[in-house]
């Protein structure tokens, strides 16, 4: 575009925006004159009415929450449920407590209180109350009775570990108080009241610590005892030391017990931060030492015991010695004891051997109820482990024996499946292909299917499934045989697995309930005469 | 060439700071609210006039008044809601200024900023007007109700750990109303100096949803009030301008939204962005087309904006949660008018094109955009 053009497009553009703009001004005036017209005719007409159908907001607050809650269709009735009615009758005698309350007629209102609680005992609500004119009344021993009660209904109620906090602090339990008063802090860390009392509290604390010593908590079993490092002078720091504030941290005091809290494996925890480095090495295998709770007499009888069956390497000892042992424990019933040694003292031989016993009790259950004496029973099944441990060692000879661990849940897909199944043992194997359905197992086994896997699937049916005469055993061959990889792995079976796969057949045979088509099928399937 | 245009009509000195300007309803009027020099709040009445503006009342009282709105004022009865300096907010009828027909002492502090809503709207709840003000609070007002608000959403008494709560309350610079479209469902969204915007449902009485901008937010509207929600034009210090997509709300993400940091720069003749990163005033929807809107810079400028809607609103995360999807802001007309901030803008409702701005040079302008019926 050349110089002239451009400017005679600039002019028009400008030409063009002018008029543009005096159209526009044309049709302002036009409209000035309409909406002026338009305002007298308004100003003439009455005063329209204020809008008075509408109600103010906070005059319909009570009535929104309740309809909010349901959809207006929905025909509100009274509620019919015994025990909504009881806890509206109760809740009727508590408003007249809490009137009582108000006019300062403490008497009045824990007789209704108590009354409310007779009639509906499960609202927390009538405990706290109860325990307020308690706390005013000063019997301050009924009113944390109150609280317990009320905090049993309800953990997180703040204001019953607020009175009951109140009443401690009256009657001198200062420790006591504290706890309360973190936990009001935990539930409601912005509670202003709450932080003044603790406040408070502590330099009540501080005082009488220093008038009578420090405060510690009594020691907890399984804590650890750190020693100081002793170093020579040259060695220490040279910066100065600083002094860091000690807070009382307490967790909300519940009533259930931690026993179900959530355990994650030391394998677990490996297999998370991707630094899996293989089964723990155990130091002191051959001379393990002691530990001051176990009797050593039993020990050694253990040894004694299973020294007489045949075959059992020195590896296996070690971890014969406790296995004897958990049926013991299993009868004592103290399961807590091993886990909280397990958080002390991960690496210890001990570990391992409270794990072991802990699969070996899964295991033995089912034959425990056969067979009156569980130490009898016992060494049986560890000498069949120790068996198998040479087997897999004989076949495997690059990985170590398999760790044991609790039995993972079934699996749902084909990886996860073969993930668990090459760290298993071989019990544990046993539990495992039973937990999955014999329908899906063709599924489950997948393309990933190969010999390794089939053999020891083979080893398992062999092993565990004949001599329990699972009913499944059938069906389990038939579902492996009908999975894509079968036939050329029922093709290049060895001979020993060949060998296997004829005395379960030969075992099935033998069973009463067989299904004759379906034998057949499986030997024309395994290519077994 | 076929963008909008926007013309300076007509042009007003005054005497004093102007803080507001708003058009009467259904007349070719507007209202001037300011700050004398002696610091006497003060109300002038404007009307059009051909090529010229006539002053047809003015008013003055004791108190500074810094801003207001016709929001919850029938068409026959102008009651103008304003608040002021010291924290009152009065209900004036323009035909008896004198006398305030409604009169409470709402905040402690200078209400910044009010909006109102349920004067003309039909079917979408009480009239009701909002307030946000250096205490911090936000509270929403009935008349009818007396001398206590309907709503207080106040900061509570204390926050911080002893340490940090010499800061105080967060200053309130802006506040909207939204969502209303049935008698029940109101919002009210929040913005404060610290950027953090909090939008409180009126119906439920809690946080519907709460997010921080990186500056502090000085202007907020709905694109329309009395529909779902659809849109909230976001404006913030250094030159922010945020539109939210306000349709759907993710569980964690939110709402989404669209940025422009530059929208508070002056734009050249010739295109050009230039300047410094200069505080966006005000955003005004203009009341035809809600896609079109108008923001009011620091340099004296204004520009007019397009909200474009992406092909798609609304799409799955991964999680099988929807997630709303924001569109783009296309820059279709800017001018500049002055060279002190242009503060406060009002579209008239009525006449398509017809506005009116105040700037804190002490003068107020009429504009008329063009070609924006092409849109």
């Amino acid at each position: 575009m050349s110089a002239q053009e451009k400017a005679f497009e600039l002019q028009r553009q400008v030409r063009q925006n002018a008029r543009e703009y005096e159209s526009s001004v044309k049709d302002l005036y036009s409209w000035e004159q309409d909406i002026k017209n338009k305002e007298k005719e308004l100003q003439k007409a009455p005063h329209s009415a204020a809008n008075k159908d509408l109600p103010v907001r906070s005059h319909i607050k009570s009535e929104k929450s309740s309809s909010a809650a349901s959809s207006p269709t929905e025909k509100q009735d009274l509620p019919v449920d015994p025990v909504a009615q009881q806890h509206k009758k109760a809740n009727d005698i508590k408003d007249r407590g809490n009137t009582y309350v108000k006019q300062a007629e403490y008497e009045k209102a824990i007789v209704a209180y108590s009354t409310a609680i007779a009639v509906y005992p499960h609202d927390p609500i009538y405990h706290i109350n109860r325990a307020l004119c308690n706390l005013k009344q000063e019997r301050f021993e009924l009113c944390v009775e109150d609280c317990e009660a009320a905090i049993a209904l309800d953990k997180l109620c703040v204001k019953a570990y607020y009175r009951r906090m109140q009443a401690n602090e009256s009657l001198g339990n200062n420790m006591e108080a504290l706890k309360d008063c973190t936990t009001v802090l935990a539930i409601e860390p912005k509670n202003i009241e709450a932080k003044k009392s603790l406040a408070r509290i502590n330099e009540r604390l501080r005082k009488i610590a220093t008038k009578s010593g420090p405060n510690f908590t009594p020691a907890r079993p399984g804590m650890i005892d750190i020693l100081p490092i002793e170093k020579p002078v040259y060695k220490r720091s040279k910066k100065a030391m600083r002094r860091v504030p000690v807070v009382d941290v307490v967790s909300p005091r519940g009533t259930s017990d931690d026993n179900n809290k959530l355990r994650i494996s030391d394998e677990d925890i490996d297999k998370i931060f991707n630094s899996n480095c293989g089964a723990i090495e155990e130091v002191k295998r051959t001379n393990p030492q002691p530990t001051p709770d176990r009797p050593s007499p039993a020990k050694a009888e253990a040894i004694a015991e299973t020294s007489k069956e045949a075959k059992i390497t020195k590896q296996s000892a070690v971890k014969v010695a406790p296995v004897v042992k958990a049926p013991k424990e299993t009868l004592k019933n103290t399961k807590i004891v091993p886990e909280s040694d397990n958080e002390t003292k991960p690496s210890s031989p001990k570990k391992a051997a409270v794990e072991v016993s802990k699969v070996q009790t899964e295991v033995s259950p089912p034959k425990t109820t056969k067979q009156h004496s569980p130490e009898v029973k016992a060494p049986k099944v560890i000498t069949m482990q120790a068996e198998k441990i040479e087997q897999t060692s004989s076949n495997n000879a690059v990985s170590p024996s398999p760790i044991e661990r609790s039995l993972p849940p079934a699996p749902t897909g084909t990886a996860q499946f073969h993930v668990t199944w090459k760290e298993l043992s071989g019990p544990q194997k046993y539990q495992y292909l039973k937990s999955i359905k014999v329908p899906s197992l063709c599924k489950i086994l997948g393309a990933g299917f190969d010999s390794d896997t089939f053999a020891d699937l083979l080893r398992t049916i062999h092993d565990y499934y004949i001599p329990n005469k699972e009913p499944t055993t059938a069906a389990v061959l038939l579902e492996i045989s009908k999975n894509d990889e079968f036939t050329i792995l029922a093709m290049l079976m060895s001979a020993e697995e060949k060998k296997m796969v004829s005395s379960i057949f030969n075992a099935i045979r033998n069973w009463p309930n067989k299904n004759p088509a379906v034998l057949d099928n499986l030997l024309k399937e395994y290519g077994v005469s | 060439m076929d963008k909008p245009q926007l013309i300076e009509h007509l042009h007003e000195a005054v005497t004093y700071t102007v803080y507001d300007t708003k058009w009467v309803p259904l007349s070719a009027k507007f209202v001037v609210l300011g700050s004398k020099a002696n610091g006497h709040g003060i109300m002038d009445i404007y009307e059009l006039n051909q090529d010229k503006l006539v002053k047809v009342k003015s008013v003055e009282k004791k108190v500074a008044f810094k801003c207001g709105t016709f929001g919850a004022a029938s068409l026959r009865n102008r009651h103008m809601a304003i608040g002021d300096f010291e924290g009152r907010l009065q209900v004036l009828d323009m035909e008896q200024p004198d006398l305030p027909v409604y009169n409470v002492k709402a905040h402690s502090g200078i209400i910044n900023t009010i909006d109102a809503i349920g004067g003309t709207q039909i079917d979408c709840g009480a009239p009701e007007i909002v307030t946000g003000s250096r205490d911090g609070a936000v509270k929403v007002w009935d008349i009818r109700q007396g001398q206590a608000p309907v709503v207080d959403m106040s900061p509570p008494p204390q926050m911080g750990d002893g340490i940090n709560n010499s800061s105080g309350r967060r200053d309130c610079w802006a506040v909207a109303f939204g969502n209303t479209y049935n008698a029940e469902e109101r919002l009210v969204a929040a913005g404060y100096d610290n950027g953090d915007l909090k939008i409180f449902d009126l119906r439920t009485l809690s946080v519907r949803w709460e997010a921080t901008m990186k500056n502090g937010i000085c202007g907020l509207e709905f694109d329309r009030r009395d529909i779902p929600m659809n849109k909230l034009a976001v404006t913030t210090l250094e030159g922010g301008l945020l539109v939210f997509d306000m349709r759907t709300q993710h569980p964690t993400k939110g709402f989404s939204y669209v940025e422009e940091r530059n929208a508070g720069r002056s734009v050249g003749t010739n295109g050009v962005i230039s300047g410094p990163k200069a505080t966006v005033w005000a955003v005004r929807h203009l009341p035809q087309n809600r896609d079109l809107f108008l923001t009011g810079g620091g340099t004296g400028s204004i520009r007019l904006w397009q909200y474009e809607y992406p092909d798609r609103r609304v799409i799955d995360d991964s999680d099988g949660n929807k997630l709303g999807v924001a569109g783009a802001l296309n820059m279709v007309s800017a001018a500049t008018l002055s060279s002190q901030p242009v503060h406060c803008f009002d579209w008239h409702p009525d006449k398509l094109g017809l506005a009116v701005c105040g700037a804190f040079d002490q003068s107020v302008r009429v504009l008329i955009t063009t070609k924006l019926n092409t849109y």
